[in-house]
This record gives structure tokens, sequence and C-alpha cells, in this order.
């Protein structure tokens, strides 16, 4: 069993990448759960026809969180794929962060993963590591495979080298691993070589560039992926190669994250070669 | 002294000093006296009667409480309404306020009482509550709704609950309809963390030497003390308390408002200090007492020096205790019985939380000698350095020394009548050593 966490900017696109991933590897005949830790809950949206599921935490609210059973947490969407959403409390109260660390308790708890003979777990995480409940998925025994969601925006980038850092903690004290970057492209100014210099800043490599194409909002639109409303896109075939290289990837590492100065120093010599070229 | 004794001595004011220029690396959370600001925060509002404590976070620091016994139910049934919105883990992730607004609509309910007091333990201020945001508009006709943020996590002592309660309840007395002030009369903030018959000796002693120098007591700040009559310390001339460190924050901001006196006399333990604690009070409230005449203190200097006398003049004495105040006091009466005091076992985090206390002292002239450790071992050999001392300390860590080990909660200690009580548990104890092989003493 994998178990796979996506990082990366809040607005960067990790929903979108992750649902299209979750179907890309279920179309490989593979059993895929993706587990939205967000109090947002709509991580797993276009898995379910554009229909939001009830979150864990929702349900506790209403049952109690010891007395969940396995069929009301989990959701089977798109080609069998399984959903979960931690869910979480309103924008400004309570602690969004202990409730992925109860949300896991309660998967755990609930055997889940064996229970249904999970290949695949794919954890799709709220923006930044804002505290010890959003690093849980890489804690734990959780998810041992990490990639960061990019651009080739500054703050974009700000952030895969603020997630590195808590890799790096956690990588010296457990089996998780950075897999690599993968570039959402926003077509930003010197983006590819942004993130590539980045990667090799941190010691790890670019999974995987996404381009921008119009497909994926048209099949949001519909509540879809891309996978499941275009099939035969191009954007789809990208999803289908980003899937292989993450089941195949085999170059994994604790990165190395730059200092504030060393980050700056960074962006202005990508920039300033940028310029000169 | 061996020289590595003699390495760790120096002066108590050099600590002081030090730590009060951020010196001393101080380890936190070593000191076992002083919970967190919860705790103080609880034990001020806990005095009054009519005022309900709501405690918004986790139940288990409530239930405590009850286990506690200057809390709270060591002589008595213990009756105090006690509420707690006892966060669950759903509570911890989706925020208690909506649970306090209803525990706050339950007290009015079923109590209505004239004040609410929430506090809040770590789980509340660690999620980010917005405490007083549920509070605002809730207060009833007649009623006031007070509130603290008292999670100890943050590195709020106790005393620092204390001081913060004693803040929100004179902000109350300031806001209440003006009183006059009655000249002549003085509230008296009596012993604390006693219970029972003592805590009523205590009282009545302090009452009796207010009484002796022509004062009248306008209140005591005591448990059960009703909310108006709290209110209406405000109306006394001056405060004195027999624990001023405590009361110190209260005796400000009712100087600040009202222009109360405040006496800063303290810890009256053994005749020198309660004497001293009479004078200041004389002096403040302007009386002209003739302490020479009175055949009270004529007694009970004759019975202080029969205690001298058996003592021997300049011998050591080993003072060893954990809270500042009791330190200071018992140094105090060391040095009233003719004894040359060394303190040990002085926690740099208690000095670097009482500073106010310490840094009055000093500057009122104390100090004392200070054998600077907190191993049970090293102050053991620090003791057998000593030719015969007497040891001051509340822990049997002596066998076959002589130790004066005053059961403080039980017996009265503060005042005349305290110093009598002291000198002859002190002939008590020169006579009977520790034994080497029981908690039980035996003779010599």
């Amino acid at each position: 069993m994998r178990h796979i966490a996506i990082y990366g900017k809040g607005g960067i696109g990790k929903s979108t990448l992750s649902s299209n991933l979750t179907a890309a590897i279920a179309e490989q005949g593979l059993t895929v759960m993706q587990i939205g830790c967000d109090p947002k809950a709509d991580s797993t949206k276009n898995l379910t026809g554009g229909r939001k599921i009830a979150s864990v935490l929702s349900l506790a609210e209403q049952y109690g969180i010891a007395k969940l059973e396995l069929e009301q947490v989990v959701v089977q969407g798109f080609n069998n794929v399984y959903c979960v959403e931690a869910g979480g409390p309103e924008p400004g109260i309570g602690c969004a962060g202990r409730g992925v660390i109860s949300v896991m308790d309660c998967l755990k708890e609930l055997d889940v993963f064996n229970e249904l003979k999970i290949d695949v777990v794919l954890y799709d995480v709220l923006g930044d590591v804002v505290c010890g409940g959003f690093a849980v998925p890489l804690r734990n025994g959780y998810a041992d495979q990490v990639y960061e969601v990019t651009s080739g925006e500054m703050m974009a980038l700000y952030a895969a080298n603020n997630i590195a850092r808590a890799l790096n903690r956690f990588g010296q004290r457990g089996p998780v691993r950075l897999g690599g970057l993968i570039c959402n492209q926003r077509n930003a100014f010197m983006e590819r070589e942004a993130v590539e210099s980045l990667a090799r800043s941190l010691g790890t490599q670019v999974a995987a560039f996404v381009p921008r194409d119009n497909v994926v909002q048209e099949c949001e639109m519909q509540g879809k992926t891309v996978i499941e409303g275009a099939p035969d896109s191009a954007q789809a075939n990208v999803y289908r190669s980003v899937a292989r290289t993450i089941l195949s990837n085999e170059r994994y590492s604790v990165p190395t994250p730059l200092t504030d100065d060393e980050f700056e120093e960074l962006l202005v010599r990508v920039k300033a070669e940028g310029l000169a070229a | 002294m061996t020289p590595a004794i003699e390495e760790r001595m120096g002066l108590f004011s050099e600590l002081v000093e030090a730590v009060e220029a951020d010196l001393v690396r101080i380890r936190e959370g070593l000191d076992m006296h002083q919970f967190c600001a919860y705790w103080g925060a609880h034990e001020i509002f806990g005095y009054i009667d009519g005022a309900v404590c709501v405690v918004h976070g986790t139940s288990g620091c409530m239930s405590n409480r009850r286990f506690l016994l200057p809390f709270g139910g060591a002589d008595k049934c213990h009756l105090e309404p006690q509420y707690t919105t006892a966060f669950s883990e759903h509570d911890v992730i989706f925020g208690g306020e909506r649970k306090l607004a209803e525990a706050i609509a339950l007290v009015q309910e079923r109590h209505n009482p004239k004040l609410i007091a929430v506090i809040t333990n770590c789980c509340a201020d660690i999620i980010g509550d917005d405490v007083g945001g549920v509070v605002r508009g809730m207060e009833k006709d007649g009623q006031r709704i007070v509130w603290l943020h008292t999670g100890g996590f943050t590195g709020k002592s106790y005393r620092k609950g204390t001081e913060e309660a004693f803040n929100a309840l004179a902000r109350l007395m300031a806001e209440a309809p003006p009183k006059q002030v009655v000249p002549g009369t003085i509230n008296l903030f009596p012993r604390r963390w006693v219970w029972g018959e003592n805590q009523q000796r205590e009282a009545a002693e302090g009452i009796r030497m207010l009484e002796k120098l022509g004062l009248k007591v306008n209140s005591i700040l005591r448990k059960g003390i009703p909310y108006e009559e709290f209110l209406d310390l405000r109306t006394a001339e001056a405060n004195v308390s027999q624990c001023f460190f405590w009361s110190m924050e209260l005796f400000e901001q009712m100087s600040r408002h009202f222009g109360t006196k405040q006496i800063k006399a303290s810890n009256p333990v053994g005749l020198t200090s309660s004497l001293a604690w009479m004078e200041a009070t004389a002096r403040t409230m302007g009386i002209d007492y003739d302490f020479d005449n009175d055949p009270e203190v004529a007694e009970l200097k004759e019975l202080r020096e029969r205690v001298r006398a058996r003592v021997g003049r300049g011998r050591k004495a080993v003072v060893w205790t954990q809270t500042g105040e009791k330190l200071v006091g018992l140094v105090k009466f060391a040095r009233d019985l003719g004894l040359d005091p060394v303190a040990v076992g002085v926690d740099p985090a208690i000095v670097r939380d009482k500073m106010g206390m310490f840094r009055k002292e000093l500057n009122d002239g104390f100090d004392v000698p200070l054998y600077l450790s907190s191993y049970v071992e090293e102050i053991k050999g620090f003791v057998d350095s000593l030719d015969d001392p007497v040891v001051i300390c509340n822990e049997d860590y002596f066998p076959g020394r002589v130790v004066f080990r005053h059961r403080y909660n039980g017996q009265q200690t503060y005042g005349l009548e305290g110093a009598r009580s002291m000198y002859g548990e002190f002939l008590h104890a020169l006579d009977n050593r520790r034994s080497r092989y029981s908690f039980l003493r035996e003779a010599v």
C-alpha cells in the first residue's frame, strides 16, 4: 500500500491535481482512496459528481466520532475510487489541525485501508503546514511519499520551501520522503527555470510540469475530473503521465530547505538570468 | 566548611539581583507550589459568596479543585456552585464558544448570581476561543460577568492569576456607585491556605491585634464573603494583610481608585515581626501605641528570652522552604530567636515570579546568607558541615538533627498568639531530635 501526500500553497491546484491523479491511478486497475485534509471539505468534489460529501468531522458532530462506521465516512466516486473528507470548523474558530489528527485516528480505528484493500492512498492537505495537525499525514506512519505542488510564482515557491522545512524535520525522524515538485504551470516569468532551480536546491527533482488548459475548468464546471469529463484530451494524458511517474518514481530524498535569504537570492538570480537572456 | 560549599555560598540579595538582571538560567516548571494562573484566579473568585465560577475548557482542572484542601471542602461540605464547559475533542476542533454561551445562560437560569467569573484553562486558550466576545452582552440587570485568560501554558503563574482576578474585582469596585470611606476602619486580609479552627484562630488574632491598636475592622477577606461586602472593602480607610504580597495587587488598585491606605508589613511570625506588623499599621493609621508598656508584649519577650537561652545565641539555623513569603518570615523568625540563619533550596523561578516582594524586602533592608543548591544530598552535606544547627524546614530530610518542623497549616503561627505557639513548639523541637529510623521523634 502506498501513501502519497500532496502539499502546496492554498489555491495552487492541489485538489484538482489530486482528484485527477486519483482517477488516473484508478484507471490502472488500482484501488485508490483520496483523503481531503482541508476544513473546506471539497477535495474530492470532482470525483463525486460535483457534490461535496459529508465530512468525517461533520458526521462526528452528529453521531460522535467513536460511533462512526466505515460506510458513513467513506464514499465511492468515479470509477469506484474511495473518497474521504476530513472537514473541520468554520473559519476563525476551533482548531482545524486537531481535526485532522482526530480524523486520522478515526480512520485508523476503523482500519479503512485494510478493510477496503486500498493500494494507493492520496492525501490532499490544506495549504502550507501551518501546525502540527496538518503535519499528521507526514508522521505517525501515514504518508511516506510527498509531492509538493507549486508554480513559478514567488509565494508558491516560498510555500514549497516552507513545506520542505517540515519534511526535513520529519524525514530525519521517520520514513517520509519528498518525491519531487509538481509544477502546475501558471505561465509565470522564468517559471520552469525557477521551479527547477528550487528543486535542485532542495535536493529533489521536478516530477512533472502540468500545463495550463481550459479543459480543466470546463470539466470542473460539470463536477468532473478531466479523466472523467474529457478522457481523450491531451490534459487527461498529462495526468495519466504524472500518475505513472509518481507510481514508478524511485528518487526520494529528505529535502534541504533554503533559509529565507538563500531563497531570495535564488529568485533574484533566476530573474536576472531571465532578463539577461 | 569545605571549598565546595563555600563556592555555593552567597547572599540572597545577590541572587535576587542576578535574577533581576536576567543573569540566571531558570528552568521552568520546577516550582511545585505555584500551580498556574488558573488556580490563582480560581482561589480569588472562590472567596466570594454569590459568585459562580465557570471554567471554560477541559473539566480536569476544576475537578481537582475538590481535592486540594485550600480550594475548598477541607472542613465542610463543598456546596459552592461550580461549572465547566467540559471540553471534548469535538469542542477543541470546532471551538467551545457556543458551549460557553450555553453554560453562562444555564448559570443565569439556575443561580442568577451577582457575579459570574469565567476563567479559561489551557485547552480553550490554545484554540483561541473568543471568550470576551461571547461574554459581552450576556450580563443581566444587577449582574456582572468578568473573564480571564488563565491558561498556564503561557507561563502565567499562580501569583499572576491572583493579580488578574484582583484587578478584575477592583474594576468592579470602581464601577459600583461611590460610597463614603469610614475613618479609623481597616480591612484585614488574614492568613490563607489554612482551614478549620486554625483559620478562625489566625483571623481572630489578626482582629485582636488591630483592635489592640484601637482600630475597627471593616471587613475580613474570607471564604464566603458576600459580593456586596467585597465591593464595600473600599469603604475602609486602610488595608492590612497577613500575607501582604498575595494581596498587594488589590491594595495597589484600591489605593489608586479610592485612596485606600496600604500597610506593607507582612508575615507576622514571631514577636519581632508581629510587633513590626502592628507598628507599621499604627504608623500608617496615625496611632501612637505604647508597646513597651503592654503586659502581653512583656510576657512574650520573657518567653522569647527563655527560648533564646535554650537555643544558644548565634547558633546556625538552616531555613529551607519553597515559598517566598514563608522564607522571609522564617528567616526573620530565626533572627527573632537569636539564631544565625542561612537560607537553602531557594528556587530562582520563585525569585523571578515574586520579584516584587523580594525587591521590597531588600529595599527594606532584608538579606540573608544563601547556600545555593536544590539537591537534598548537597543540602544535607551543608547541614553536616555546620556545628549542630537548627534546621527549619517542612520535610523529614534530616534524621538525628534538631528540626523545627512547625505544622504551619494546623497550628497558629501569626501574631502575638502565633509567637507564643511558635516558641512553645520550638522548645519542643529542641528537645526532640528527628529519629534516624522513623518519622517519629525520639527523646535525646
